[in-house]
């Protein structure tokens, strides 16, 4: 059963059988070598850390993203600026301040994007900080984004220590080693770690004159000079001792004397080192002949004298780019021209009658007269405000007849978030206060006083530079320290309503729950809001999320 | 990428090369073989008993062997015949007729690079024929499944024409991976769900609504489904094996005449019922209801007027007019129902029609199908043209090759349904519930939404909202077959997938979303191609007694996906639509995305079979996918099976040859299988653009995303390790069968997103952590009780349990909550350490405080003010478990469970003469339904309708002993704790289906089949559940979430008519 003719197949069927085998084998062989290059995957349409970084274009949009920070749910869009609305000045509507305005903030849909947000300022900036030294690029512009960096990083430990006291110090990232779950760090460790990163700014920034410092809003030298000061500020008044200050407020809106408390987690601090460290920063400013004040108050507010002469750092909006828009707004101005809503904030009346009569603050900066009509013409309202100018506004050029309605508009709407380029929709391009030159002039004024047992010459020239600005009539001469540090916080408090900064002065100086408890259940108009606060309102709670998983952490402010 | 080519190239080369192969012959026998028509019968196996020699039968039947000394019998054996044992006469030719297989154990049954019979299987697969499967002439395979399958759990999202389903083999063994098995049709895995490829739905947040990818295949064309359950037949698809996985034949042209098919039905759908809610004088009469309980419980100085007071009041714009202002009388007679204004019935018009057949050298077939489904909802609709070619051509002797391809082009008209939110963009459903009957279906004068609430006018929305889905989608699945020698198979498959989608979506200015915006526009579109290609050798040999196969391959799949979107607003009009978007003032930048991703696989797999009594199978896959750093990039998933044929045992030869028993068999398998569900570029940190802008110019902005977490490198598969044990028997000449599996899996290093500490600058990280365990038993019989000469009963029932337990969620963690189910973010979904995944955690109601002592003596109410505890009368008292006077989330505990006790399907044929009639019952015991309508319905006394019950229930003055819903008050301040009142027993039974169809004898020779049909789909369900549906599941594939009514699409009942002909 053997013939040629099946060897020959056999054999041949031998050889191709050798011959797929080994072909096979081959190729397998080939494919596995080529799988590592096949199997590695290419990004198509984000960028990833390890490809970036390496030039100046790149470098500086990663600071941009730090900025852009500020853009969060966390800060600029509401929180921020909400928080303040905690204080003794802002009235407002229920519905709106229901939370954090009245001392409740852990209700506050945003409570947990406010620790989160100043912690991604952080976390981009320690970014910034490890990979740019990789980017082949000028050292002048490396330097001013580094400098960039270092005083986001330190504004946000800065703002962390002000609204929680000691935080957990993440000074580099994940990627580098970074432990995730980290304890907190004192009070004064966290002031001196944003003390150390404003140094570190101060030392790398440009004057905002110098064509390296960039556009018109990145922060500069002056910025981190003044922020160190603030910083200095802070410690100092909080440290201060048996002080006592007087503050217009109560049911009946007198003047009462407080005697401070020293902050907690700032005793035994050397309060006069640090309002000389104040003054000494505030000086540099002043002296550096980078800025000065606007010849009139309400030119600060309009859209085109922004990140002009006294504006030291504003946060940057956009019109019609809804990113970079807030509703301050819809929230602060009185009525929008079509009528149909009026603000949900307003000062209340006691810090009304905190100005003279004329000065301009109050006399073009608060919507005396306004129209709203709901979206129903046939209900319209013409309200003025207050009701002891009723014959100045009774009248418009128009004709029209306004009246006051105390049950309802009692209100004392400002007019500082009034200048927007379109103000017909909810959001809108404001700018956000976030440092002027009349912060520094009244920092350099506190701080000299208590270097000195009581006011120079320089104290009230500065002080005055800022009332006469806006029409107000000389500080009385010759006054105590306690009545120089009352007025200047008093000063503080008429040049800076919604600024942001309210809440921060009444919780340095120790004297936040006596003012609030001094006012207790406050009622204007139709509208009521306790003041009524407990020591856990002097910190705000810590976000849940961190809470919940940080087991380092050590536990929520007392209280929460 | 030349490398690869180039091994593409080569497989395809290796058939030339091997193109004159012969074999070596030694005693050799000759003969022909021919089917049962007389035809000649291709590729019959013809082997020596006793020896190891091997022959096929060519394209004319001939067969040629060389038989080895001392053979005496050849045995005869293909695909569907009975096997025929002939003696050897040496110098005899030996002519055979095969004949039609009867026993079901020679099925053929497809697993994973192969097929087997069913009775040589070592794991535990399920086939579903194509017959049993158009039973109810479902419109997509899912639907068609479900009930019929054991172990596998078919739900619907909700009853969207063209909707998804959601399948899960043997329970939830992921939290983020989904649960969806792998598909592999004809041979290529089919990407489910295109997820990269899918556009999100950027509008009207929290829309769950899915399409069904699978509805590109004609039910008409399944030859059959075969479902892979346990890990010994999963294995062998490694990466992708561990949520089971489904294989699906489609229909190839048979031997012998040409065939024309056609297939026509129509459907008459309508809503399955209506959800009792209130008419205009009730409603009208709860709002006053509301209004004065207001007064009554929250006194003011200045009384608030009753919306509907039913008398003369002063007119606000003229002083000197009296105007009428209707009462609750008014309205007798004059109530819309909303429901009524967005339901009708659907019409499905579905039209096949194919061509068919083959001979020695081949076969084909042509089918085409047109589907156009219209919904019970009005404007949705889902209508799809396909083609399917399917070819198979003998080129040569030795050389096989095939292509199975089809093309759909579908159009989808959804409407909203199914969505998160409790603001104004509910979707219609809750709408429908939830709008004002007192209001007329559209009065131009006032707005077209409530104000207060911003919801949407049902009607308005239905008919003027545009939200459809157009899918353009090709997959060819080919294949070239060589017969190397005759032990020898090369076979290399190549498949590509296509899949094109393009969702268009305008919100006009009356409805919620387009309102403000003044007119929306998206318009979103998603490419998704892959290739891939499979080198398979299949080696087969006898050896004594042994019966070895051994499949060796290589495989190679490339993935890549684009997708785009745009969006804008404030168009001068709604004329144009998305169809001009240039015309939106505003809009915001376009969006694009594209990804890419490789696995590479090596796979063998023996097969053993000992005398045909001891079977054996071992196999291995190593997978490599480019989705993970080099540390983790290859995975290896092996299994073992044995089968001990018990039938085939001495000792069981009387029960045998007697035909008491038939087949008895144990499996037991063990292995291991992964879960590659994990994105592309998962392990990357991403750079993401984050804009500034510095006095007046928008400058660029990089950084990471925090969303995305920080970069893991050591991301790695989910492995699922799998026992089973199971048992095959067959009794009384198969009159009788018994199939049960019991099993075990276990799963580890689950993908979780966990929440990781803020001041990391992350608000989450993906990481491998925890275990999950699944065991069930799954029992399924099959009998045929009345055979006789006219008559046929034959019943098949399956029962399926499944438990699922929480091992360990890694990280010292005891617990968590799955994502958030609605806009007020509850989070009833528990994740916990010894509990299933689907357990619900919430509070639990103490009744309805009936009167103020009773609010006075709860101590929860204690220091509350009189305001308060005035106004709790009527309301919900919840428990305080630790006692501790405040209702906090320690109060918290187990409400409920979303996973069924067991799911069971029943199928029951009767044939007698030439009538059939069919019935499918199938059901679902012991799950919970999250009931979101009556969450969205809760605040009685609101501005919106509730139902009947709830107004049946609700506290009021007289109805204050038995009061179970809160009272009626209109208020701003009443807020739900998650509790039992929004979870249901979800338990059901259901007629699913019933056929009756007549086979029409005509005179004529031209039809070959004439068959008319009636059928009926979801006539009948017994359930307790209050909303439309038990069948609901509004998370899809989503495992953390199953079981939500979410204002879902009602499910409908349909009746078709049918008549299908063959000529």
């Amino acid at each position: 059963m053997f013939n040629v003719y099946s060897n020959y197949h056999k054999t041949e069927a031998m050889r191709l059988k050798k011959f797929l085998i080994g072909i096979y084998s081959m190729s397998f062989f080939v494919l596995a070598a080529s799988c590592n290059k096949t199997l590695q995957e290419t990004p198509y349409s984000f960028l990833s850390t390890a490809n970036f970084y390496k030039n100046a274009d790149e470098a500086t949009a990663a600071v941009n993203g730090i900025y852009n920070t500020f853009w969060g749910w966390g800060l600029i869009k509401q929180p921020y600026w909400l928080i303040d609305l905690d204080c003794d000045h802002a009235y407002g509507a229920e519905w709106f301040l229901g939370n954090i305005g009245e001392g409740n903030p852990s209700a506050f849909w945003g409570i947990n994007n406010i620790w989160a947000d100043h912690y991604l300022i952080i976390s981009r900036a320690n970014a910034v900080l490890e990979n740019i030294e990789n980017a082949s690029m000028d050292d002048d512009l490396k330097n001013r984004l580094k400098g960039e960096a270092y005083f986001l990083r330190g504004w946000s430990y800065y703002d962390l220590a002000c609204i929680y006291g000691g935080v957990p110090l993440h000074i580099k990232t994940l990627a580098s080693g970074d432990q995730a779950e980290m304890p907190r760090a004192t009070v004064l460790e966290t002031f001196n770690q944003a003390i150390s990163d404003f140094k570190m700014a101060e030392q790398l920034l440009f004057v905002a004159s110098d064509s390296r410092s960039g556009e018109k809003g990145r922060v500069t030298k002056g910025v981190a000079q003044a922020f160190l000061a603030k910083a200095y500020l802070t410690l100092a008044s909080g440290s201060l001792k048996d002080a006592s200050i007087s503050i217009q407020g109560g049911p009946d809106n007198a003047s009462y004397a407080y005697q401070k408390d020293v902050v907690s987690g700032y005793e035994g601090l050397d309060s006069k080192a640090y309002f000389d460290s104040a003054k000494a920063e505030c000086l540099k400013v002043i002296n550096s002949g980078e800025y000065s004040l606007f010849p009139n108050y309400m030119d600060l507010w309009t859209v085109a004298n922004r990140n002009q002469t006294e504006w030291m750092w504003e946060i940057q909006a956009l019109a019609g780019n809804s990113n970079l828009e807030t509703n301050l707004y819809y929230y602060f101005n009185c009525a929008p021209s079509d009528r149909s809503y009026v603000g949900a904030c307003w000062m209340s009346d006691n810090h009304y009658k905190e100005y003279e009569h004329n000065d301009t603050r109050i006399l073009n900066g608060v919507a005396h007269q306004y129209i709203v009509d709901y979206g129903q013409p046939q209900y319209t309202n013409y309200i003025l405000y207050p009701q002891e100018d009723t014959a100045i506004y009774k009248t418009d050029a128009q004709g029209n007849t306004y009246r006051f309605d105390g049950t309802y508009y009692d209100r004392a709407y400002s007019n500082k978030f009034s200048y927007v380029t379109d103000p017909g929709t909810s959001y809108s391009d404001n700018y956000f206060p976030m440092l002027r030159y009349a912060d520094v002039l009244l920092m350099f004024a506190e701080a000299d006083n208590e270097i000195n047992g009581g006011p120079t010459a320089d104290a009230y020239k500065y002080l005055n530079m800022v009332r006469t600005r806006s029409k107000a009539s000389p500080a009385p001469e010759n006054i105590s320290q306690q009545d120089f540090r009352s007025f200047v916080f008093a000063e503080r408090g008429r040049e800076f309503t919604f600024e942001a900064k309210r809440r921060y002065d009444l919780l340095r100086w120790g004297v936040y729950l006596q003012v609030m408890n001094k006012l207790g259940v406050m009622k204007q108009g139709q509208d009521a809001l306790t003041k009524v606060r407990t020591s856990r309102n002097l910190l705000f709670p810590i976000s849940t999320d961190e809470i919940n998983t940080n087991r380092s952490l050590g536990g929520n402010n007392p209280g929460w | 990428m030349i490398i690869k080519k180039g091994y593409i190239l080569f497989a395809f080369i290796l058939f030339f090369l091997s193109a004159n192969f012969t074999y070596a012959q030694s005693r050799t026998i000759t003969g022909n073989v021919k089917d049962e028509n007389g035809q000649p019968l291709n590729l019959v196996s013809v082997t020596e008993i006793g020896g190891t020699k091997h022959a096929l039968t060519d394209e004319k039947g001939n067969y040629s062997i060389s038989v080895s000394d001392g053979t005496k019998f050849l045995q005869f054996s293909c695909v569907g015949k009975k096997d025929i044992v002939k003696p050897i006469i040496v110098g005899k030719p030996i002519n055979v007729q095969m004949e039609l297989s009867e026993s079901r154990l020679n099925d053929v049954v497809v697993i994973g690079y192969g097929t087997s019979k069913r009775k040589d299987l070592t794991g535990s697969i399920s086939t579903l024929s194509g017959d049993a499967l158009v039973q109810g002439n479902p419109t997509n395979i899912l639907s068609g499944m479900q009930g019929k399958i054991p172990g596998v759990v078919v739900t619907q999202s909700d009853g969207t024409p063209g909707g998804s389903f959601n399948v899960q083999v043997r329970g939830a063994n992921s939290f983020l991976g989904g649960t969806q098995p792998l598909y592999v049709i004809d041979g290529i895995p089919y990407v489910v769900g295109n997820g990269d490829a899918t556009p999100s739905t950027t509008s009207g947040s929290g829309e769950q609504t899915t399409v069904n990818p699978l509805s590109f295949l004609n039910p008409n064309d399944i030859e059959s489904i075969d479902v892979l359950k346990d890990a010994s037949a999963t294995a062998i698809y490694g990466s992708r094996g561990a949520n089971g996985v489904v294989i699906i034949t489609t229909k190839k042209g048979k031997s012998g005449e040409d065939k024309v098919e056609a297939d026509f039905n129509t459907g008459i759908a309508s809503p399955v019922k209506e959800i009792k809610v209130l008419n205009a004088y009730e409603y009208a009469t709860m709002e006053n209801e509301g209004v004065s309980n207001a007064n009554y419980f929250e006194p003011s100085p200045t009384p608030r007027n009753l919306p509907y007071p039913g008398n003369y009041q002063q007119s606000a714009t003229n002083p000197d007019s009296m105007v009428y202002f209707k009462g609750p009388k008014d309205y007798i007679g004059h109530s819309t129902d909303w429901q009524k204004m967005i339901f009708r019935t659907g019409i499905t018009n579905n039209y096949t029609l194919s061509f068919s057949g083959g001979d020695s050298k081949g076969n084909y077939l042509i089918s085409g199908n047109y589907l156009n489904q219209a919904g019970v909802l009005l404007s949705s609709k889902f209508n799809q043209y396909s083609i399917r070619a399917n070819i198979t051509r003998n080129v040569k002797k030795w050389l096989v090759i095939g292509s199975n391809t089809s093309f759909a082009s579908s159009t989808n008209k959804l409407v909203k349904t199914n969505n998160e939110n409790l603001d104004g963009g509910v979707g219609v459903v809750k709408a429908a519930l939830a709008y004002s009957p007192t209001l007329l279906l559209y009065d131009s004068a006032t707005h077209d939404y409530t104000a207060a609430t911003q919801v949407s006018n049902p009607y308005l929305y239905i008919t003027q909202v545009k939200n459809q889905i157009g899918i353009a989608q090709i997959f060819s699945a080919n294949y070239i077959e060589a017969t190397i020698t005759k032990h020898l198979k090369f076979r290399q498959n190549v498949g590509i997938s296509y899949f094109n989608n393009q969702r268009e979506q305008y919100y006009p200015r009356t409805v919620y979303e387009g309102q403000s915006a003044l007119g929306l526009a998206y318009q979103a579109q998603g490419w998704y191609t892959s290739i891939t290609s499979e080198s398979l050798l299949t080696y087969a040999q006898t050896y004594k007694k042994h019966d070895f196969n051994i499949v060796a391959g290589a495989t190679y799949e490339d993935d890549e996906s684009r997708t785009k979107s745009q969006q804008a607003s404030d168009f001068v009009n709604d004329v144009l639509q998305d169809n001009n978007m240039a015309g939106g003032a505003n809009y915001t930048q376009p969006i694009t995305n594209r990804t890419k991703s490789n696995i590479v696989s090596f796979l063998g797999r023996i097969t053993d079979s000992y005398d045909d009594r001891y079977l054996f199978t071992l196999s291995f896959r190593s997978d490599g996918s480019s989705k993970f750093t080099k540390q983790n990039r290859w995975s290896y998933f092996p299994s073992g099976a044995f089968a001990w044929k018990i039938i085939n045992e001495r000792f069981m030869k009387r029960l045998r040859d007697k035909n008491v028993l038939n087949d008895a068999k144990l499996r037991l398998s063990y292995g291991r299988t992964g879960n590659q569900a994990i994105s592309s570029y998962a392990t990357f940190s991403k750079l993401i653009s984050f804009p500034y802008t510095f006095n007046g110019s928008l400058v660029n902005g990089y950084a990471d995303d925090q969303y995305s977490g920080p970069a893991n490198p050591n991301l790695k598969w989910e492995t699922t390790d799998q026992y089973d044990a199971g048992l095959d028997l067959s009794f009384l000449n198969e009159r009788l069968s018994f199939h049960g599996d019991i099993y075990y899996k276990r799963t580890h290093d689950l993908l979780q997103n966990i929440t990781i500490p803020p001041s990391t600058g992350y608000s989450n990280e993906l990481i491998n952590s925890g275990e999950i365990a699944n065991k069930g038993l799954e029992l399924m019989l099959e009998g045929v009780p009345v055979k006789t000469k006219n008559f046929v009963w034959d019943v098949s029932g399956n029962i399926s349990f499944n438990r699922n337990k929480i091992l360990s969620l890694g990280n010292g963690l005891e617990q968590q909550f799955a994502t958030r189910i609605n806009t007020n973010g509850d989070q009833p979904f528990i994740q916990a350490v010894g509990k299933p995944i689907g357990a619900l955690y919430g509070y639990v109601e103490d009744g309805i405080y009936k009167n103020e002592a009773e609010v006075r003596a709860d101590p929860v109410m204690a220091g509350q003010g009189d305001a308060i505890i005035k106004r709790m009368v009527g309301e919900i008292k919840y428990h305080d478990f630790d006692h501790n006077g405040v209702i906090t989330s320690a109060d918290q505990t187990y409400i409920g469970d979303v996973n069924p006790k067991f799911t069971y399907g029943l199928t029951n044929n009767f044939s007698y003469k030439n009538f059939s009639l069919n019935f499918l019952i199938q059901g679902s015991y012991g799950n919970d339904i999250i009931n979101m309508n009556s969450y969205f319905l809760a605040n009685t006394g609101q501005f919106n309708n509730i139902t009947q019950k709830q107004y049946n229930d609700r506290w009021t003055f007289t109805n204050w002993k038995n009061a179970k819903s809160p009272k009626a008050e209109d208020q701003y301040w009443r807020s739900f704790h998650f509790t039992r009142r929004f979870i249901e027993d979800g338990s059901y039974i259901r007629l699913k289906s019933v056929t009756l169809s007549y086979n029409i004898k005509l005179k004529t020779n031209f039809f070959r089949t004439l068959r008319a049909y009636v059928s009926g789909v979801n006539l009948i369900t017994i359930t307790k559940y209050s909303g439309y549906d038990p069948d609901v599941n509004g998370y899809g594939d989503d495992a953390s979430r199953r079981g939500v009514d979410m204002g879902g699409y009602p499910n409908s009942k349909v009746i078709n008519i049918g008549v299908q002909c063959i000529f």
